[in-house]
């Protein structure tokens, strides 16, 4: 193929310190004249508590958005397999946790132990539902592992085509169930105690004007960090953590060093179908729980693996591409609302163009 | 071929390669014989075999999407979930080209002309999606087009006034379909295509000189005749096909004769020069031959005559009648069907088609031997593109509004994908057939399912149980499953004999269980219609 006589790009692969200061120099351009715009069209006060609103939604949104895809990113990388039915799993998960808290919370309720303690009743209950969600999600999975997805390793084709039929049969037991997406489902409403229901993180901040959050967003920040921290140990000291990783690096090695493959493939679908419950049943009291979410999250998780860089990729990789998209997703959202939804595939879009193989690949 | 067949070949030409090319193709010919003869047995005024049509048309619109994506999943190995939007493109073209309120300057554009321009866009967007495939190797295609078809939703979506929104965009029917002229130009069509495959059965009947020839042609002539009598306006059409018969079993004793006779003759006479003192046959080889392929499509004329002039007086009358739609519809998708079909078929055989299969099957030894694997996937995906989205653009005439679910949802692709696996991947009639299995099962055993008290939407997750049986079990599919036993089943039924007669079916005899069981499954799926 020809080359294509290209002086500036020439200079640039000469001299990789001017090209690092350049592309510096223009991401803090883009981010002086959006927040000038912003200020201008708001006015600074206004700019101040949204940017503040976004941070928060944003963060919390990353924190979750990292749970489910850390899932998904575990299967496509130590398997090889791009688990469509993710999304779905996702969202049984939250239908899973949000059956299991009222089912606990009324268990509670009829054993009495905690009285009118209804705070601490409503953690045992969430906690419950959180353990009980991942339980669930990690027999599902590891049983579509087991039973199917076993037969088929080495052919890619095959394999997305079973987990989407896994996907369509999940999607559509949940809307023979729970109704379709029009309705999401939220633990209030539903919740034995009081008049309206009672959840143990229902209040919000109010700092005046428009400066409001719920507390539930704050406190799953340091939930998704907390529980990122435990991988992100468990993943460096266990021996089946360390295990993962090299599989993750060259699985035909680990095999060859004497690990049985096969069990650590069941073990690492049921952990990322186990995540993506967990993710689901946290997601309740905020978004809620709705049969269309296996779609829209799912679309999200590609889009993070590949932001953050699928092929030789970390953990960290996944992380960034989270906080990446979680935080431009709730900026477009109180800035220019028409872009929530495409800014997305907007950041796909330059990432795969400036860097084709995601922001930790090669 | 023998030497007299080779001269026969120069001093006829053109039309003995004609025929040629009928004698080769004479399954595709009786089954798009029997799909154009169909339409002509609605009348004009309400009846239930619309209802049918209907359906058949719905089938070969997502046949036609389901085929385009094996296309790029059976051929070049792409896995693409984008494909929605190529379908959805074409759909919302030709709505914005038949809705006044909201493109006002399109509306201009004839039809016929919007569905090409519509196929270039889906080509444009196919180039796009193409373009991505060196970015990112394999299965993560499947990421980037499905980012493309959501990012496509989600702008539609979010956007109601140039979308519809949810309740969805009106389109209005073309204004050329409710015309007469557009519904005699199919007719005509009709009437060359049956004249082709009447022309075919002649020229068989001539060669299969056996004792055996009549037992396939009989059934097939009286199975015609039958049809005629039963849903044709006059009973002269059935008479005048059964005159036909009777010409066509002198016909074949003619030839049966001559064939016995023949090999005595070049015993006998071997020095003779044969050709130039042998005179030629004009009541067998001309006279005969078009006489009686004149009385059959006569007969058809005659038969449908009624049908025929009422659908066109009630064009000419009343150009704003939706009667007229159904059938004039269903000719249209089945043309572009038709087209596309022959089309994916000669471009699978040629040496373009053989170098995409080479590279879906090993990219790295494709390249060294020097094709451009990069180019070759870009162009696949690009035609794919074009026909998915024609399907679309008829799609959105026949289902009348549409909105981003139906056009531009995920789930069309999915659809599509299970289409084509429940059918066959890498077949092309497997896609067409999964089509027609699923979506006629839908239709039906939905309202099944509810009437027996059951979510009707539990049947979509027996087939999603169907399916993952498949990819497990069965990789082809059910064509594909059923060519690999093609081979023992051609040997056994070469071999079948009852009594003394030798019933050995050979390769140029399949068209006639063809015809005979694709007739009788357009009826059985008329009477379950008009009963239910």
């Amino acid at each position: 193929m020809e080359k294509v006589i290209n002086p500036i790009r020439d200079y640039l692969d000469e001299n990789p310190r001017t090209r690092k200061i350049l592309s510096i120099m223009s991401i803090v351009a883009v981010v002086v004249i959006l927040v000038v715009v912003g200020i201008y069209s708001y006015s600074l006060k206004g700019f101040v508590d949204r940017t503040i609103l976004s941070i928060v939604d944003g963060l919390a949104l990353s924190m979750l958005l990292f749970l489910m895809v850390s899932g998904f990113f575990l299967i496509f990388g130590l398997c090889d397999v791009i688990n469509f039915a993710h999304g779905a799993f996702f969202m049984l998960g939250g239908f899973m946790g949000f059956t299991i808290y009222l089912g606990t919370e009324s268990f509670l309720l009829d054993l009495g132990i905690f009285g009118t303690n209804y705070f601490v009743l409503s953690i045992v209950s969430f906690i419950a539902s959180a353990i009980g969600s991942m339980a669930v999600l990690a027999i599902v999975g590891g049983g579509i592992e087991f039973f199917t997805v076993r037969r088929l390793y080495g052919n890619a084709i095959a394999q997305i085509l079973l987990t989407v039929g896994f996907m369509v049969i999940i999607t559509k037991v949940a809307e023979i169930i729970w109704g379709s997406s029009v309705i999401s489902y939220f633990i209030t409403p539903f919740s034995q105690i009081g008049e309206s229901g009672y959840f143990f993180i229902s209040g919000v901040f109010n700092f005046g004007g428009i400066l409001i959050f719920q507390i539930y967003r704050v406190f799953l920040i340091f939930l998704g960090l907390a529980i990122a921290a435990v991988m992100f140990v468990a993943f460096r000291k266990t021996r089946i953590g360390l295990q993962i990783q090299a599989g993750i690096e060259d699985s035909e090695m680990v095999e060859a060093l004497g690990t049985d493959i096969k069990k650590l493939f069941t073990i690492v679908f049921m952990l990322g179908a186990g995540l993506a419950g967990l993710s689901g049943a946290v997601l309740v009291p905020w978004i809620g729980a709705n049969t269309g979410h296996g779609l829209t999250y799912l679309i999200f998780a590609f889009v993070i693996v590949v932001v953050g860089g699928a092929h030789y990729g970390r953990f960290e990789g996944t992380f960034f591409g989270a906080l990446i998209v979680g935080l431009a997703m709730k900026f477009c959202a109180y800035f220019a609302p028409a872009l929530e939804n495409i800014i997305v595939f907007i950041i796909m879009a330059i990432v795969l163009i400036l860097k084709p193989g995601g922001l930790t690949g090669s | 071929m023998s030497n007299e067949d080779s001269r026969e070949n120069k001093q006829i030409g053109i039309a003995m390669r004609f025929t040629s090319t009928l004698s080769n193709n004479r399954m595709l010919l009786s089954v798009i014989a029997i799909l154009y003869l169909f339409p002509l047995i609605t009348r004009a005024e309400l009846s239930p075999e619309r209802d049918l049509l209907n359906i058949i048309t719905q089938i070969m619109i997502f046949g036609l999407l389901a085929m385009s994506f094996d296309l790029q999943l059976g051929r070049a190995g792409l896995l693409n979930f984008g494909h929605v939007a190529l379908f959805g493109v074409g759909a919302y073209f030709i709505s914005f080209t038949l809705n006044t309120t909201i493109f006002p300057e399109l509306n201009v554009l004839p039809f016929p002309l919007t569905l090409i321009i519509a196929m270039l866009i889906g080509a444009f967007l196919g180039l796009i999606m193409g373009l991505t495939t060196s970015r990112m190797r394999g299965t993560a295609f499947a990421f980037i087009a499905l980012a493309i078809a959501m990012f496509l939703y989600n702008f539609f979506a979010q956007n109601p006034s140039i979308s519809g929104g949810e309740t969805g965009l009106r389109v209005a029917t073309p204004g050329i379909m409710t015309t007469a002229p557009f519904y005699l130009f199919f007719i005509i069509i009709t009437f060359i295509i049956l004249t082709a495959f009447f022309g075919m059965v002649i020229n068989y009947v001539k060669k299969r000189t056996e004792s055996i020839g009549p037992f396939y042609f009989i059934p097939v002539m009286i199975a015609f005749a039958g049809f005629l009598l039963f849903f044709g306006t006059n009973i002269l059409g059935s008479v005048l096909v059964s005159a036909a018969l009777v010409g066509m079993l002198v016909l074949h004793l003619m030839e049966r004769s001559k064939s016995i006779r023949d090999p005595l003759q070049s015993e006998e006479g071997e020095q003779v020069l044969s050709s130039e003192v042998k005179p030629v046959d004009i009541l067998g080889r001309y006279i005969l031959p078009l006489g009686i392929l004149t009385i059959i499509v006569v007969g058809f004329i005659i038969a449908f005559w009624n049908n025929i002039y009422g659908m066109v007086l009630v064009g000419i009358e009343d150009t704003d009648v939706f009667l007229l739609r159904i059938p004039v519809m269903y000719y249209l998708v089945l043309t572009c069907v038709v087209m596309s079909f022959i089309f994916i078929k000669r471009l699978i055989a040629s040496p373009f088609g053989r170098m995409v299969t080479a590279v879906a099957q090993n990219q790295e030894r494709a390249e060294a031997l020097g094709y451009n694997s990069y180019h070759s996937k870009i162009v696949v995906v690009m035609i794919s593109g074009a026909i998915a989205a024609l399907a679309g653009g008829l799609y959105a005439p026949f289902i009348r509004t549409i909105d981003p679910t139906t056009a531009l949802g995920v789930g069309v692709s999915i659809d599509a994908m299970l289409y084509t696996i429940i059918g066959g991947i890498a077949t092309i009639l497997g896609p067409l057939l999964g089509a027609g299995v699923v979506v006629y099962s839908e239709l039906n055993l939905v309202d099944f399912m509810n009437s027996i008290g059951l979510p009707g939407d539990l049947w979509v997750v027996g087939l999603g149980i169907i399916y993952i049986i498949i990819v497990l079990y069965l990789p082809l599919g059910i064509v594909g499953s059923v060519g690999i036993k093609t081979r023992s089943i051609k040997e056994r039924l070469l071999q079948v004999k009852i009594g003394s007669l030798e019933f050995g079916m050979k390769e140029m005899d399949y068209w006639v269980p063809v015809v005979i069981g694709t007739l009788v499954l357009l009826v059985l799926l008329l009477f379950f219609t008009i009963n239910i």
